[in-house]
């Protein structure tokens, strides 16, 4: 390697040798994390992809002793109630991501209030139950939420209201929404504070100074300002959404009427639900199953893209 | 002329004592909201920390007015050494658990983070042909929802009997992530080339580079990384589920552990169940209190897109 000068500038001349060595040290560093992509997801997919067309032999998932069928996976989980309840209740779940947004922007813009006190206290206090485990939440959850003796039902019954009970299908779906808004919203707290430092303040006293009121200022300043977050947090809360059930899996047996989302329904295939045993059936309709939902998060999104590049034709 | 410009000012004046009482009312009215939604947040924590102390749990919230009368350690004794939380010999599992969980955890999490940053730092400071094109691939790869990959790789891992085994907790997170990658090459890009330019012409090699230069300079990034992979890890309850039978001392992790006192929990447990998760809780709640920022900057790093 040397410096050569020209046209006034110093330039970096490497010779055929190092440049060689360059590309070979780079591609190797920077291929291992898709070598393991390819490895542990893109290989596990086409296997799925095969999967989806074959009955497994008996209590096993063994390679060898599993025989074609054809399209039967598909048809037995598109003809299952059961698969259609659980395509309604995911949908359902998905409004936890509008939801944590709406109070994620809210509670973002009060504490990014300078002048208000105890702001970092609140903002720790709201992310805490964001760095607690999902059964950790559960427990507590469970716990609050028992019909005879739980704290929450017993405020509840003691006001003249009704106690909830996680088991009545009519109550399912709405606890298990705010336990995932419970969950969620610290992290859609700290995107939109993020997203709010980032707003230009001179704009925000330029429009105070212009004498647009609180609202005018949100919709004009704010809210164009924080449209890429919300676009972010709504793409990825959704994929996630779609994909939610260990919380449903934790508190809900496979059994229950509401509350099996498509995740935890194909889950319920693939294994006894119980840990400790290891008899997994029906891993062909898992993956058909799983198919399914990949089609419908692929569909989502996609809508979600377009509806955002229609939005931003039209502004501009 | 000259009324006029007292009446203007006194305009002024009146606008800037509205804009006063305003920032008052909007004041308290944002402590109000806040206490309202943080309570929400605080209660149930507040609770499950009293209860795991209090043997009728928080039963006596309606007969008992004193919710700190009558405190013991039954719960945390009976969540780590009772019959219900203990194996045959005794020991203890939710200790094994996290053990089991740290074993798992901490080298997956720290190599991960290693060979993410020498992905990203090749992505961000070495110039080659295709460079752009397989950091773009890694990108997509984020998009691809992780469920499709549950049954095949219990059914792969099931083939290649590593059921049961750490290796499918351990060794995919040991390739980085596309995320991560992500991210440190951002933090990267942000070195000035000539630091790395210099040291090339000194003829330093780009692994030394990396090591004695890049990585010290960019420690936070890193150290963010880290935490949330680390905690992500430790709540990760999945993982354990589909890979590992949970039933002996090797086998149990602490979300699973937690998960069978769940399951098991009778009116009589409950002390014990609440024990347990506030001891689950320890580890991240202290992680999270210590290290707020670089948590902070981890999950704003990991939202810019």
């Amino acid at each position: 390697m040397r410096v050569e000068l020209v046209k006034n500038e110093l330039i970096l001349r490497k010779n055929k040798r190092e440049r060689r060595n360059e590309k070979v040290y780079g591609l190797i560093t920077i291929l291992i994390p898709l070598v393991g992509f390819l490895v542990f997801s893109f290989v596990p997919m086409i296997i799925s992809l095969w999967t989806s067309f074959q009955q497994p032999g008996d209590g096993n998932v063994r390679f060898e002793e599993m025989t074609f069928v054809g399209w039967n996976n598909f048809k037995f989980v598109l003809t299952d109630p059961r698969f259609w309840t659980a395509v309604g209740d995911t949908l359902l779940n998905c409004l936890v991501t509008p939801l944590c947004m709406v109070f994620g922007l809210i509670i973002a813009m009060l504490v990014s209030n300078p002048k208000l006190r105890g702001r970092t206290v609140f903002k720790a206090v709201f992310f805490l139950p964001y760095v607690c485990s999902i059964v950790a939440t559960c427990s507590i959850w469970k716990m609050l939420l028992n019909p005879t003796f739980g704290p929450f039902n017993k405020i509840l019954t003691s006001i003249g209201l009704g106690a909830l009970d996680l088991n009545n299908p009519s109550q399912t779906m709405p606890i298990m929404i705010f336990l995932g808004v419970w969950s969620g919203v610290g992290f859609s707290i700290i995107m939109y504070s993020a997203a709010l430092t980032n707003i230009d303040s001179g704009v925000v006293e330029a429009s105070k100074v212009d004498g647009a009121n609180a609202w005018q200022r949100f919709w004009n300043v704010t809210f164009p300002g924080v449209m890429p977050v919300s676009f972010f947090l709504l793409v990825t809360g959704i994929i996630g959404n779609l994909q939610d059930f260990t919380r449903f899996q934790i508190l809900l047996p496979a059994s229950s009427k509401r509350g099996v989302t498509i995740a935890y329904y194909l889950y319920d295939k693939l294994a006894n639900t119980s840990p400790s045993t290891a008899t997994i059936s029906g891993a062909g309709i898992a993956s058909a199953a799983s198919w399914c939902l990949t089609i419908l998060i692929i569909g989502i999104s996609v809508i979600q893209f377009m509806a955002n590049k229609k939005q931003g034709d039209s502004t501009k | 002329m000259r009324v006029e410009y007292v009446r203007n000012s006194s305009n002024a004046k009146k606008k800037v004592q509205t804009t006063k009482r305003e920032l008052l009312i909007e004041r308290i009215g944002s402590y109000i909201v806040l206490a309202i939604l943080a309570s929400i947040v605080v209660i149930p924590f507040y609770i499950l920390l009293v209860s795991s102390f209090k043997t009728k749990g928080f039963i006596g919230f309606n007969n008992d007015p004193n919710p700190f009368s009558n405190m013991n350690f039954e719960g945390f004794k009976t969540a780590l050494f009772g019959s219900i939380a203990t194996f045959d010999d005794g020991s203890s599992k939710i200790l094994l658990g996290l053990r089991n969980t740290f074993i798992i955890v901490l080298p997956s999490t720290v190599i991960g983070l290693f060979t993410s940053a020498l992905s990203a730092y090749a992505a961000a400071k070495i110039r080659f042909k295709g460079r752009n094109v397989i950091f773009y691939i890694m990108l997509i790869t984020t998009m691809i929802p992780g469920i499709v990959m549950m049954t095949p790789l219990v059914t792969i891992f099931t083939n290649l009997d590593l059921y049961n085994t750490y290796f499918p907790l351990m060794v995919p997170g040991m390739f980085g992530t596309a995320m991560c990658v992500f991210f440190l090459r951002q933090t990267f890009m942000a070195i000035p080339d000539d630091y790395i330019d210099a040291a090339r012409l000194d003829g330093i090699s780009h692994f030394k580079i990396f090591w004695k230069i890049v990585v010290p300079l960019s420690a936070p990034s890193l150290i963010s990384q880290g935490i949330l992979g680390f905690v992500a890890g430790y709540n990760d309850y999945l993982g354990p589920l589909l890979y590992l039978r949970g039933d002996d001392q090797w086998t149990v992790t602490l979300q699973t552990v937690l998960n069978e006192f769940l399951g098991q929990s009778s009116s009589n447990l409950y002390q014990a169940l609440m024990a347990a998760t506030v001891l689950s809780l320890i580890p991240t709640v202290v992680i999270f209190i210590l290290c707020q920022k670089f948590f902070v900057k981890g999950i704003v790093n990991s939202g810019i897109k």
